[in-house]
């Protein structure tokens, strides 16, 4: 019988422990798959928060980046229609006022347009009005085309004295012009830059007087009236029309001031001598009491001024010869534009170039106008109507007048000299005997 | 809590938690505007009912501004129990046009234009 063998391989009990430890081993193992896929699924759910609030960031961000652009294009849009407004004011500021004012006056205003009150706006300004005497009898015995010459060449003369003493012109009408001095801009010196204006509008007649002489067309005159007052101005009109322009009975008084002028004359108010008396030369001064003011008004005349503007208008050189033979006149008292019905008979016993003593019939007001017709001597009447305004009454005799011409046509002219040459002869001639 | 120049001005009120912007807004780059960013969160973090932003008298805001604006609205989302008011006028254009972009980023904020 053969030996009985050992046993071959692991006994049975070490196989078992060998299986409990393997078993051991894939229970752990399989724990930690589930850890691991637990882990993996966190780490999927973080990942996936983070991506979600990486994408919230980024849509913020791209939401605030387009927020901005678009509030930048807002911007811009507010700020072009802005410079597209500013544009059309200073369109309007140059088409309003352009024509009117001078250059620094419209680079002022659009430099300040708060100083601009185009609404309306009562202020305080000085008026000045201007008004050519003659023009109308004038025109009547020059063609169209030599009137509008004469009146272009006298109004870009005066327009230009205007603009240079930074007047404001607020109305051209014919030969008439209305300037304000304070509007649309105030300044301290506007009652002196008008009057200084004034001056030298007066001044430049003259120039334009020489230039005319030439072309042989006869002498014209201005008055001017000026007058500081409250006044409205601003823009008045339709939508369809509207002008800068100027309401307030302070116009309508510088009116009446400048209908008291004669030729070459400035006369201002007490409100604006009260501005410039300390730099004023005053030649005269008168009382007058226009219709619809209660007190009687003193005017000055000015003769010329000191100071910066230091202006002086010339001396009239005005002699008044006594006439031999007194010399008939007819005339009627002029009543605003129109001439009265009347016709009144006088004598003119004193004569001058533009002045003359007149004995009247009928007593006449101061400052009244005439239209008059001279006889000559045999009786006939000489061609042509003078315009002349009553400066004084004499203080011995009511009927005895100066009057000032303020339009004398050719024929009267011709004939007036005569009268006068006539007067100097026999002057000559007594002093010769 | 105000913060007062001459060409802006920010008044915080807590009691009305309410923060009123007014002037022109022209600060350069988030530097500048973090001033106006703190009274802003800081208002915020307060964590009110309601909290009005009042923009009627600003008149100009520039796009830093903006930016500044949003960053306060999007700090304010986190508190979801207030409910932000943005006030604004037609006076400027410019606020009808970029204050309804922030409901962009806060659906819920309140916009008032008046």
């Amino acid at each position: 019988m053969p030996a009985a063998q050992p046993p071959r391989g692991p006994s049975r009990q070490a196989l078992l422990a060998e299986v409990q430890a393997l078993r051991q081993r894939v229970a752990t193992l399989e724990q930690e798959k589930r850890d691991l896929e637990v882990m993996l699924e966190m780490a999927t759910d973080h990942a996936d928060d983070l991506s979600e609030s990486l994408q919230q960031e980024r849509d913020d961000l791209e939401t605030m980046l387009e927020m901005t652009t678009d509030h930048a294009d807002a911007l811009e849009a507010d700020l072009q229609s802005q410079a597209e407004a500013l544009a059309r004011r200073s369109q309007f500021i140059r088409e309003t006022f352009g024509r009117y004012v001078s250059e620094d006056v419209v680079a002022q205003l659009l430099d300040a347009p708060e100083g601009l009150e185009l609404g309306g706006a009562k202020r305080k300004v000085t008026i000045l009005m201007s008004d050519v005497r003659g023009f109308t009898a004038l025109a009547e015995c020059l063609e169209p085309q030599e009137v509008m010459t004469f009146l272009n060449r006298y109004l870009e003369a005066m327009v230009d004295v205007i603009l240079s003493y930074r007047g404001t012109i607020i109305e051209i009408l014919g030969d008439g012009l209305l300037v304000l001095f304070g509007a649309p801009l105030t300044r301290d010196d506007d009652a002196e830059r008008a009057v200084a204006c004034a001056l030298a509008m007066q001044l430049r007649m003259e120039d334009t007087n020489a230039l005319h002489r030439q072309a042989g067309v006869p002498d014209i005159e201005m008055g001017i009236g000026i007058h500081t007052g409250e006044v409205v101005v601003g823009h008045i009109g339709s939508q369809q029309r509207t002008k800068y322009g100027v309401v307030g009975s302070a116009v309508n008084l510088t009116g009446r001031i400048e209908s008291y002028t004669t030729g070459g004359q400035i006369l201002i108010s007490p409100t604006t001598y009260a501005e410039t008396a300390a730099v004023l030369m005053v030649s005269h001064q008168m009382t007058v009491t226009p219709k619809g003011v209660a007190a009687p008004l003193t005017l000055y005349a000015v003769s010329g001024m000191r100071g910066i503007h230091a202006l002086t208008l010339p001396t009239p050189t005005e002699t008044l010869v006594s006439l031999p033979q007194a010399l008939d006149v007819r005339y009627t008292v002029l009543e605003g534009k129109f001439a009265g019905s009347t016709l009144y008979g006088g004598r003119v016993v004193k004569l001058a170039t533009r002045m003359a003593e007149l004995h009247v019939d009928q007593p006449v007001a101061a400052f009244s106008n005439l239209k008059l017709r001279f006889l000559r001597p045999t009786g006939e009447v000489v061609p042509g109507e003078l315009f002349a305004k009553v400066v004084e009454i004499l203080p011995e005799d009511a009927s005895r007048v100066m009057v000032r011409f303020t339009s004398v046509p050719e024929a009267a002219r011709t004939f007036l000299d005569t009268m006068r040459g006539y007067e100097y002869h026999v002057i000559n001639r007594a002093e010769q005997v | 809590m105000d913060i007062i120049h001459d060409d802006y001005q920010v008044h915080y009120d807590a009691a009305t938690a309410t923060v009123v912007c007014q002037g022109s807004f022209r600060l350069r780059g988030t530097e500048e505007y973090a001033p106006i960013l703190q009274v802003l969160t800081a208002a915020a973090d307060a964590q009110p009912a309601t909290l009005t932003l009042d923009l009627r008298t600003l008149q100009f805001l520039n796009s830093s501004g903006i930016n500044t604006l949003a960053k306060f609205v999007l700090h304010a989302r986190q508190y979801q129990a207030t409910q932000v008011v943005m006030k604004g006028s037609h006076l400027f254009p410019w606020q009808e046009k970029s204050l309804k972009n922030f409901q962009r980023l806060l659906p819920g904020l309140h916009l008032e234009i008046e």
